[in-house]
C-alpha cells in the first residue's frame, strides 16, 4: 500500500544539527573566504561531461521504472531543478550528487542498487539525493571535496592540510547525512524503507538481525575525535549508520514528526516493535498493525481517524485518503462514501471532481445503507439512452485474439464471479452495472485497464491511480482524442487521459472504444 | 587431534620473525606511543560500533569464534560486525578493542563449514595480534603514506604488507588445525576467489585441481622472483600459489 505524502513534511528536511553546524561555518572567516573564492571563480567542473562519458543517463526509454521512482522522488521533494540520473557500475548500495552552482547538479546511481532494493528503497536513496541537493549539498558541501582533492595534490604535506581543514567541517558533513536520510523519508513516505536501505548497504540485510537491536548497541563516544574520525570514516563508504537509525528514531518520537505525519509515527513505532504507553496508546498502535496486515476494514477505520480526527488521532488526511482508497480497493463502501465526501470538496490529493465523487457515491449505493438514498437518486441520471447501441457494439464485435474480455454468456472465457467483483472493488463499480467487457493488466500492486459497463467506460490507468468514470452521454458528446503522454499515447475524454494505447491498436479494446464513438456520434 | 597445544605452531615463522622485527622499530614504537596519545584506538571501536551492526549472539558464528578462541587461548572474545563486503574473507581490526568483521556475502554463500574455520581462523588471528599489525597498516596508509607517498610511505607500507601477506599462512594453518581435513583446508584458500559453482567441481587432494596451477608458477622462479619484488610488494593479499604451497607444506609437516 503506498500512502501519499503528507507535504508538511517537507519543511522539516533540513536536520536541526545541520542549521546549527551552517551557523557555525558561517561565522569562520576560513569557511567565507572559501566559500566566496570558489564561486567568484565561477568555475565549471565538467562534472556533467565526465558523467556523459563514462556513466549512462537515465531517460524514460532506457530505465522506465527508475525514471518514474526518479519523477516521484522530485515531485515529493518538490525539487524544480532540471536534475540529470547517472548509472554507473558500483558494488555499493549507494549514490551521490556531484556538481556545483554553475554546473548544476546530478546524481550518480550505482547499478547494484537496481539488482538489490526494492522500489521503496530505491525511492529512499534517490530521495536522499534530491533531499540533498534540496538542501544546497552541491553548493555548500563541494567545496570540501575541491579543497580537500586541491590540497592532495600539494606536494609532502598537503593531504594532511587537506584533511585538517576537511575534519574542521566534519559536524556540517555529518549532519548533511542526517538531512539526506529525511529525503529519503519524505520520498519514500516511510522511514522503514530508509532504515531497510542502511541496513543493506551495511550488509546488516538478515532476518535474525532484530530491529531493536539497531537501538540497544552500545556505543562508546571517545574524548577525542577530530581529523583522525574523518580519516577513519571516509575508509567506510556507511559510516555512523547506527547512529543515522537512531538519529531517524529520535525524530520518529519527536513532537513534530507526530503532529506532522502521526500515520508514518505509529506505524514506524510497530517497526521498533515498540509495544505502546498506555491502553489507548497500544490500541492505537493495534490497530495500525491490522491495517498494515491487510485488514481493510481496520484501513477503513483508521482512515476515518485520520480524516476526522477521531479516538484522540491528529489529523492527517494524506495517510486518511490512502487508507480509504486501498479500503475502497477491496469494496468497503463505508470508504467509498467518505472517498466521495473528499472528491466534492477536493482534499489531500483527491482533485474536486463531481464526476468523481458521483462515481463514488453510486459505487458506495449498493455496498453502504448511508450511501443508498443519494446514489439511487444519481442512478437515473447516469442513465442514456445510447447506452444499449455501445453495449451491443461491444457484444457484437469478436473477442478471439483480442485483448479484452466479454462478460456474456457466448464466449467460453466470460469473466467469472470472483473476477467480476475483484474488477467492481478495483474500479470502484456500482454492485448492479453491468460489466460488459473487460480489458485488464494486473500488477502486484493491483489492477488497471478499462471495463465497458451498461452505463459507461470505468478506467484506472495505474494500480496507484484513482479509477474514474465516463458516462456514455459523455462520451457521446464531449471531444474524444489522442494525445503523446508520460509513458505512451492516451485517449483524452474531457480534457483527461482515460485509455493507454497499446503500440498496436487493432484488436485492443482502444479500437472498440473508437468504433463505439464513431456509431454513437452518428 | 593432530594437536594438543597449537600455540607454538600455528604461526607461521614469517609472521612472527617480521612482526618482532616491527615492534623492535623505534619509529613505531613511537607511532604506537602517537595511537594512544590521540586515542585513535577509542575513535577506531567507536566509528566501528556507530557503522556497523554486530552479530546477534544467538548466530552460530558466535560459536565458532568462541570454539577458536578456547582452542587458542583467546581470553576475550572480540565484537563481530557484520558488514557488507563481495570479498568473503573474515578480517579483524582495531587495536586493543579487536573487532572481527564479518561479510555479508560470506554469511549468505551458506557454507557452514567454512564458515566455521574461517571464524576459527578469526580467533587465531587475533591470538596472533593480526588486528594490531593491521591497524597500524590502516594509520600508515593514511598518514604517513599520505604526507610523502613518492618514498617514506611505500618503504612502511613494503615493510608492514610483507609481514601482512605472511599472515595470511599464519590463518590457513589455523584454519587446518579447525578442521583437520587437508581437502577442506585447501578448499577455504580458495573459497570466494574461484567461483563457488566451479569450486564444487575441484579435487582438493595432494595432486588435486590446484596443484598443476600451483607447479606451473613456480616452475616460472625466475620470472616470479622479478614480478614478487616489483608487483607483490604492495600487495595486501599472498598469491593463491604460495598460499596452497605454505599449506601443503604445514599439512606434510605434521606427518
Amino acid at each position: 500500500m503506498i500512502i501519499e505524502n503528507n507535504p508538511l513534511l517537507l519543511t522539516s528536511l533540513v536536520h536541526p544539527l545541520e542549521y546549527q553546524t551552517e551557523k557555525d561555518c558561517q561565522k569562520s572567516d576560513l569557511f567565507n573566504w572559501m566559500t566566496n573564492t570558489l564561486s567568484g571563480l565561477e568555475m565549471k567542473l565538467g562534472d556533467l561531461t565526465d558523467n556523459l562519458i563514462g556513466s549512462y543517463l537515465v531517460t524514460r526509454n532506457t530505465y522506465p521504472r527508475l525514471w518514474n521512482l526518479f519523477r516521484l522522488a522530485m515531485k515529493r521533494l518538490d525539487c524544480r531543478e532540471t536534475v540529470p540520473l547517472f548509472i554507473k557500475r558500483g558494488y555499493e548500495l549507494d549514490a551521490e550528487i556531484r556538481g556545483s552552482e554553475n554546473d548544476g547538479s546530478m546524481i550518480i546511481l550505482n547499478d547494484a542498487c537496481l539488482k538489490e532494493l526494492e522500489d521503496d528503497e530505491l525511492l529512499a536513496l534517490l530521495g536522499m539525493q534530491v533531499g540533498r541537493i534540496k538542501a544546497g549539498h552541491t553548493k555548500n558541501l563541494r567545496f570540501l571535496d575541491i579543497m580537500r582533492s586541491g590540497m592532495d595534490s600539494l606536494p609532502v604535506i598537503g593531504s594532511v592540510i587537506g584533511r585538517k581543514l576537511y575534519s574542521y567541517f566534519s559536524q556540517r558533513k555529518i549532519a548533511s547525512g542526517y538531512t539526506a536520510d529525511r529525503g529519503g523519508v519524505i520520498a519514500a513516505g516511510s522511514v522503514t524503507a530508509v532504515i531497510r536501505l542502511i541496513r543493506k548497504q551495511i550488509g546488516a540485510d538478515f532476518s535474525f538481525i532484530d530491529p531493536m537491536i539497531l537501538g540497544k548497541q552500545p556505543i562508546q563516544t571517545p574524548e577525542k575525535m577530530g581529523m583522525y574520525y574523518i580519516w577513519l570514516t571516509e575508509l567506510l563508504g556507511n559510516y555512523g549508520s547506527i547512529e543515522r537509525i537512531r538519529e531517524l528514531r529520535s525524530w520518529v518520537y519527536s513532537a513534530d514528526f507526530k503532529e506532522k505525519t502521526p500515520y508514518l509515527h505509529y506505524t514506524t513505532r510497530l517497526y521498533f516493535e515498540d509495544e505502546g504507553t498506555d491502553k489507548h496508546d497500544r490500541d492505537i498502535l493495534l490497530l495500525h498493525k491490522r491495517a498494515q496486515n491487510g485488514n481493510y476494514i481496520a484501513m477503513g477505520q483508521l482512515g476515518e481517524c485520520y480524516l476526522r480526527e477521531k479516538n484522540g488521532l491528529p489529523a492527517d488526511p494524506y495517510a486518511g485518503v490512502s487508507l480509504l482508497k486501498e479500503a475502497a480497493y477491496h469494496g468497503l463502501g463505508g470508504a467509498m462514501y467518505l472517498l466521495y465526501a473528499c472528491a466534492e470538496i477536493g482534499i489531500a490529493g483527491i482533485p474536486k471532481d463531481k464526476l468523481m465523487a458521483e462515481q463514488l457515491l453510486r459505487a458506495a449505493g449498493g455496498r453502504f445503507d448511508n450511501a443508498r438514498k443519494e446514489a439511487a437518486a444519481l442512478e437515473k441520471l447516469v442513465k442514456f439512452k445510447g447506452a444499449d447501441k455501445a453495449v451491443q457494439i461491444v457484444i457484437r464485435k469478436n473477442p478471439g485474439g483480442l485483448s479484452f474480455r466479454l462478460n456474456t454468456d457466448a464466449v467460453k472465457d466470460k469473466l467469472t464471479a470472483d473476477e467480476c467483483g475483484t474488477i467492481r472493488n478495483a474500479f470502484w463499480m456500482p454492485a448492479d452495472d453491468e460489466i460488459i467487457a473487460a480489458e485488464l493488466h494486473d500488477s502486484v500492486d493491483g489492477i488497471s485497464g478499462l471495463v465497458v459497463s451498461q452505463t459507461g467506460i470505468y478506467g484506472r490507468l495505474s494500480s496507484s491511480g484513482f479509477p474514474f468514470f465516463i458516462r456514455w452521454q459523455d462520451y457521446a458528446g464531449k471531444e474524444v482524442y489522442q494525445m503523446p503522454g508520460d509513458d505512451g499515447t492516451y485517449f483524452y475524454c474531457n480534457d483527461k487521459p482515460f485509455y493507454r494505447c497499446p503500440s498496436v491498436l487493432k484488436g485492443s479494446i482502444g479500437e472498440l472504444l473508437v468504433t463505439i464513438k464513431l456509431k454513437l456520434a452518428k | 587431534m593432530l594437536y594438543t597445544n597449537p600455540e607454538p605452531q600455528f604461526i607461521h615463522p614469517k609472521d612472527k620473525s617480521v612482526k618482532d622485527k616491527i615492534y623492535q622499530s623505534d619509529t613505531i614504537k613511537q607511532i604506537i606511543d602517537y595511537i594512544f596519545s590521540e586515542g585513535l584506538d577509542e575513535i577506531n571501536t567507536y566509528v566501528y560500533q556507530s557503522s556497523f551492526v554486530r552479530l546477534p549472539r544467538e548466530h552460530k558464528a558466535w560459536s565458532y569464534l568462541d570454539e577458536g578462541c578456547r582452542l587458542f587461548k583467546v581470553s576475550e572474545s572480540p565484537v563481530i560486525c557484520l558488514h557488507r563486503d563481495y570479498n568473503m574473507d573474515v578480517k579483524c581490526t582495531g587495536y586493543n578493542h579487536p573487532v572481527i568483521l564479518l561479510p555479508d556475502s560470506l554469511l549468505k554463500a551458506e557454507n557452514d563449514e567454512i564458515l566455521r574455520i574461517r571464524m576459527i581462523a578469526a580467533a587465531a588471528a587475533v591470538r596472533a595480534e593480526h588486528h594490531k599489525l593491521d591497524f597500524l597498516i590502516w594509520f600508515l596508509e593514511h598518514t604517513v603514506g599520505q604526507v610523502n607517498k613518492f618514498f617514506i610511505g611505500p618503504l612502511l607500507e613494503r615493510y608492514l604488507l610483507s609481514w601482512k601477506r605472511a599472515s595470511n599462512y599464519t590463518t590457513d594453518r589455523a584454519a587446518f588445525i579447525a578442521c583437520q581435513n587437508k581437502e577442506l583446508a585447501v578448499k577455504n584458500i580458495l573459497f570466494g576467489k574461484i567461483p563457488i559453482s566451479e569450486l564444487e567441481k575441484f579435487d582438493f587432494g595432494v595432486n588435486g585441481t590446484f596443484s598443476g596451477q600451483t607447479q606451473e608458477f613456480f616452475s616460472q622462479k625466475g620470472l616470479m622472483d622479478i614480478a614478487s619484488s616489483l608487483y607483490g610488494a604492495f600487495q595486501l593479499e599472498t598469491w593463491l600459489p604460495k598460499r596452497y604451497y605454505e599449506l601443503q607444506k604445514f599439512i606434510m609437516e605434521q606427518r
